[in-house]
Order: C-alpha cells, then structure tokens, then sequence
C-alpha cells in the first residue's frame, strides 16, 4: 500500500528528472533534444569565431566559450588543422637508423650521457606549422574523451615521423584543472585560482599558429588569452615546469609540486618539448629506472635541455609514458622489450610531402 | 565515430521492451500489474541518477570542479557508469515491487532474467555512442586489423572515419548478458525456498564477466590506473561472497567459512597484480631467464589476459561455491527471514 513517503519520494525522483530535462544546457545537451541526431565531434575547423583586434583580445578578460575553435582558414597550411594524421613517411626519406629528411621535415636523432644516465635528442624542423600536430586516443580521437590507446598504435597512425607522449591531461588526479586547446579547439579551460593554500597552479605551454612557443608561469583561472603575441592558438599544454625560458635555465619550480608530483628530487625518465628556433624544435628525453638507467632528477635534466640551445623546454609526463617514437619504434630505453604503455595523447611531426 | 542516438535508442528502448514483457509474463500470476510500468518509471529515473552519481563518484568528483552542477545533467556519452545505472534500474524495481505490495527478493528474482536481456541490449546499443563501446585487439594479443581481414567485419569489430579497425567491446559483452539470462532461466526453479539467490547469483556472473570485459574498453572510468567500473564489479563479487561466509559462520564454526571471501579476495588482488605487471613488466622480466623473458615481453598481452580471464573465472566459482554452501546452511531460505 502506498505511503505517504513513497508518494513524496516518487514526487522527488520525479521532479529530478523534471530538472534534468529542462535543465540541461551547453553541449551536453537537453534532454527535450535526446530524440534527434547529436554531434559528439569537435567543431568544424572553419567554424567562425568572433574575435576581437589582437591588442583587445590579448588586454582583455578573455572569452573562452565552450567548444571554442579557431578559424584558421586565411591560413593557407600544408597540413589541415583537424584530427588527420600526417603523409606517411616516404621509405627514401630514411638515410640512416638516425636521420629522416625529405622536401618538408628533417629528423636527427642523437645520444648523449650525463650524470650516468643516456638521453636522446630529436632534432626537428619542419617547413610549415601544421606539422607540428596532437592526436587523442581512440576512434572519435576526441581529446574530450578518456580513452587510452596502445603507445605504439597510437604513434603509428599519426603517421608522425616523430611522436611523443602528450600532457596526460585526461588524467583524474589532475583534479579536472588545466587549460587544453589541440588542432585550435579548446576542449579545457579550468586553470585554478591562485593564492589560496591548496591552489594548484601550472605552467602553460602555448603554440601559436605560426609554430612558436610561449609558456606562462602557473596562469590562474580565465588569465590565458585567446592571442599570444597577437597570434592564434594551436596548441595548448597544461604539465610543465617550465625548464628553459628565453635560452636561460629556469632554476625555481616553486608551486609545481602542489600541481603534480614531479618527483622533482628523484631520479626518473623525463621528456621535454623544445623550440630552438623558427619551425626547428627538439625532444630531449632520458632514460630511467625501468630500463636499467639511473634516470635524472628534474633540475639535472633541465641543465641537459639547456646545454640544448634552446629558447624554451617545457616538461612533459615522464615516468613509463615517455616515449620518443621514430622509424616505427619507441627508441629511448628500448631493449628489445615489449611495452604495453597506454597514452591517452600524443604530439608528432608529420611529414607534407606532396602538399605544397 | 560519432554518436547515432536514433540507433542508441531504437536498440535500448528494444531491450526495454523485451525486458518489460518478460517481466510482465514472469509476474502476471500476481496480478499485480502496477508492478510492471512502475519498475520501468522508476528504474529508468534511477538508473539516470545513480549512472551519473557512479561517474562522478569514478572521476573524484573532477567534472563538477569543470561544469558545476552541469556535471549532473549532461548527456556525453563517456559521461555515464553503467554499473551505476543497473544498479538504479534495479533499486526502482525493488521500491516498485514494494509500493505494490510484492515480495521483494522474489520481484527480483523474476527480474534476473528480464534484467540480463536490458543489459544485452544496452551493451550493444553503446555501440552507436561514439567510442564507448570499442577497444584494442591489440589489447588481446591479436595483431591490427585492417580492410579485409578475416576479423574486420560487424559485429565484431567497428571501422572508424580513419580507416582504422576497432574491437567491438560492447558485442561480447551483450552475448555474456544473454548467456547470464540463460543462467537465470534454467535455475529459475532451483532457489524457490531461497528467494532472492537467483538474481544475485545472476549478478555476480554478469559482475565477473565485465570484471574481464571491462579492460577491453578504450574509454572508461579510470583515477590512478583503477578501472572504476571494473572494482564496482569485483566489490559486488566480493560482498557477495562475504555475506555467504556470514551465513555459513552460522552452521560451521571456526575458521574455515571465512576462507571463502578471503580467497574471493586473493582473486581480486591477483587480478590487480597482474594488470600492474602488464603496465610495469620489467622488474618481472629482469627475474626470468633472457629466453622466456624474450617470450613473455612478445606474448605480454595474451599472456595477461588470458591470466586475467583464468583470476575472473576463478572468482566467480569461489563466490558461487559459497554460496551454494550458505544455502545449504539456511542462507536467505524462507523461514529464516524477517518477515515483510
């Protein structure tokens, strides 16, 4: 027999659901427009953004709306800025174990040792800034999504010539914090807000549309803006620290440690991403504890990213996810050993071979 | 891949029918017909709630620190626990086998069928939710899949918009429902003085099967490499297994009723162990002779997932075994009961 309480009960549950479908905004959707086609992908490429002059959109409290995509079709890449991978490596472009060259990209790889521990370097440069690309896990390849995806596979269909471990940035104990754009669509802006004692801050990595780096130091909630020296977003990373900035070592990583555990005073395997220069890059990573190597601490792999040449090094996910890919292997701690690594997103150069 | 809701839909609703009838035709004797549109209301309203409440409780709570309160209404296909929605669904057929005066455990019995074909077809429906329901042959040891290989076809396996070959996760996990219904169907008579065995007995199968399944997904749950859904699964197997420790305790004294959940639980960790030397396999390959090292590094993934398999199956025998014991020993038998 129905009591009072079931009733009110019923009532409640009901009124939830009422909630539900009326409530329901932004991309998720609402309920009242469950029963009809709904796109999960991220937003056209050439979806039109309205954007202030660079000097207002750079001063200004920036306007991040949900889904925001950049319109980069004045642009006239090799590469489109979507979730396509890169042109296949050509076989010819392989002149050797350690160098791939062809009319659009140049690969060298070379090995070095310190403080006991080997390290691989990636000397990249590219001829346009579409080839410097993210992809996601999975089959929507949607960087929203947490899927995970075998390392290798993964690399493999970039068709990158290079591939590396991206910012892990799906990563639940993050806390849901950080500020991510990939292909030129934000699919994250939740920085935290600094100065409160549990505040997690990080630094930011920002590639502009013309391939250049810049990096913020620990940007609170809504301070990254929507053009970085009067330029468009390609790509953003939420990991860090920053290791080198303006070619000088960055010797304080105060506030990392509330972010993530770097593990800053223990000796692991470490990746970082690095602009040396207009379109030329390099990815520097050492070898660790798993491969029978003693690993480095954070500050002595700075030191080696720095006796790189280069601008800017920002630190990237390390631990077992490190990986440099290249001719179809991962090459850094590889001793003939199966992995079964799972990234959840990866950066790679791709050839433009035959996109001109 | 993108999401076709009229696909989603037209497949899950189907499985609600089916579902429904099959209620329907367990329960008419009872002539309690509330019964039936009640379960359905309030399964699906619950199913929603706890769904929601699983994720958020699977990803610490981060999606409310990035959308607020929106994290509870929005309707992102990876965004939903399907064991939180089960789990609702069954708790509104258990309040509406009580609001029309029905026996609960006995309710729930007659649901154990019903509830294993909605399960079979919510899983395959996933399939048309984006990636939610794919994964890696890799991940079982099998080689890519390509056009025109013998296993690229539906419903096996999902090509996506890259040319790229997908285990399809969600086609096993539907036919394992539906052989956990079968389960249900033929001891639908053998736990009549028990009631309420026949149902959980039918969800630590369906529990152990995604216990498996669950590490085939591209796209889960996941806070600090622990598959959330998957530990739901286990837990379930576990308490399970306790409770009839609990009962048996009454009838056999000392030590030995206990040592079911304990090797219950040996089980889960074993499992445990084996998925974290998959992801850090090299310490273990450090220890073995360079031959079998070299083996096992190139076989890893079948290795394990066979190992994995063998741990699940494991568990599901031990949870069953003490459970068939426990009612020897009186366990949820007529008689032994609170009264309703």
């Amino acid at each position: 027999m129905m009591t009072k309480k079931w009733i009110a009960l019923l009532a409640a549950l009901t009124l939830l659901l009422g909630l539900a479908c009326a409530g329901a905004e932004g991309s998720g959707g609402s309920l009242l427009d469950f029963f009809g086609p709904k796109e999960t992908e991220a937003p056209a490429e050439t979806e039109a953004v309205e954007q202030a002059s660079p000097a207002e959109a750079e001063s200004a409290a920036p306007r991040w709306p949900e889904g925001f995509s950049y319109d980069f079709s004045d642009r006239a890449y090799l590469l489109p800025i979507n979730a396509e991978s890169g042109v296949k490596a050509s076989a010819s472009g392989y002149t050797s174990a350690t160098h791939y060259k062809d009319s659009t990209i140049e690969v060298t790889i070379t090995t070095g040792s310190k403080y006991s521990c080997e390290y691989w370097v990636a000397d990249i440069t590219v001829q346009d800034p579409s080839q410097l690309r993210t992809m996601a896990a999975g089959a929507a390849r949607n960087f929203a999504y947490n899927s995970e995806e075998d390392a290798l596979s993964l690399a493999k269909k970039s068709n990158g010539i290079v591939a590396i471990n991206g910012d892990f940035h799906t990563d639940n104990s993050r806390g849901g914090l950080g500020f991510v754009i990939r292909q030129g669509t934000l699919y994250l802006n939740n920085l935290d807000t600094p100065g409160r004692w549990n505040s997690r801050m990080a630094d930011v990595l920002l590639i502009d549309e013309d391939g250049d780096f810049h990096v913020l130091h620990q940007p609170g909630s809504n301070e990254v803006p929507q053009l970085v020296g009067g330029k468009r977003i390609l790509n953003a990373f939420t990991f860090g620290p920053i290791l080198v900035e303006n070619g000088e070592l960055v010797r304080n990583y105060d506030g990392s440690e509330s972010w993530m555990d770097m593990a800053e005073g223990i000796l692991r395997q470490r990746i970082c991403i690095c602009q040396a220069g207009p379109l030329h890059y390099k990815v520097i990573c050492c070898s660790g504890p798993s491969y029978g190597q003693p690993g480095m601490t954070l500050r002595d792999f700075a030191k080696v990213a720095a006796g790189e040449n280069v601008q800017i090094a920002y630190n990237l996910d390390g631990g077992d996810s490190t990986m440099l890919y290249f001719r179809g292997d991962k090459i850094n701690g590889n001793t003939g050993r199966n992995t079964l690594r799972k990234l959840h997103d990866i950066i790679y150069f791709a050839s433009a071979e035959g996109k001109k | 891949m993108e999401t076709i809701l009229s696909a989603f839909l037209g497949i899950a609703g189907a499985g609600l029918l089916i579902g429904t009838l099959l209620l329907l035709l367990q329960t008419r004797e009872t002539k309690r017909f509330a019964f039936i549109p009640a379960s359905l209301i309030l399964g699906l309203a619950l199913g929603f709630v706890l769904s929601k409440a699983f994720y958020l409780l699977g990803t610490l709570g981060n999606p409310i620190s990035i959308y607020g309160l929106q994290a509870f209404w929005r309707l992102e296909p990876p965004e939903f626990s399907f064991f939180g929605g089960a789990l609702g669904y069954v708790l509104g057929v258990m309040l509406s086998a009580r609001l029309n005066g029905l026996n609960v455990r006995e309710a729930l019995d007659r649901f154990a069928l019903p509830g294993c074909v909605i399960v079979a077809f919510f899983r395959f429906a996933t399939l048309y939710l984006a990636e939610i329901g794919l994964g890696e042959f890799a991940r079982l040891g099998l080689p890519e899949v390509e056009e025109g290989s013998a296993l690229a076809f539906f419903p096996l396996s999902v090509e996506d918009g890259w040319g790229g070959w997908w285990l399809a996760v969600a086609t096993p996990e539907a036919l394992a429902a539906l052989l956990c219904g079968l389960y249900a169907w033929l001891n639908r008579q053998r736990f009549t003085e028990a009631p309420g065995q026949l149902f959980a007995r039918t969800c630590v199968l369906l529990c152990a099967c995604q216990v498996f399944l669950e590490l085939l997904h591209s796209t889960s749950i996941i806070s600090y490499f622990v598959h959330a859904e998957q530990l739901w699964c286990a837990l379930y197997i576990l308490v399970f297994t306790l409770c009839a420790a609990r009962a048996l305790s009454r009838r056999e004294k000392g030590f030995r009723p206990w040592l079911w959940p304990i090797a219950a639980f040996v089980s889960i960790a074993l499992n445990g162990v084996i998925q974290f030397l998959t992801d850090k396999p090299y310490g273990l390959l450090d220890l073995l002779p360079e031959g079998a090292a070299n083996w096992l590094s190139e076989n890893l993934a079948a290795v394990s997932i066979l190992l994995i398999l063998l741990c699940t199956a494991a568990l599901a025998i031990i949870a069953l075994q003490a459970a068939n014991r426990a009612v020897k020993a009186g366990w949820m038998r007529r008689g032994t009961r609170k009264p309703n």
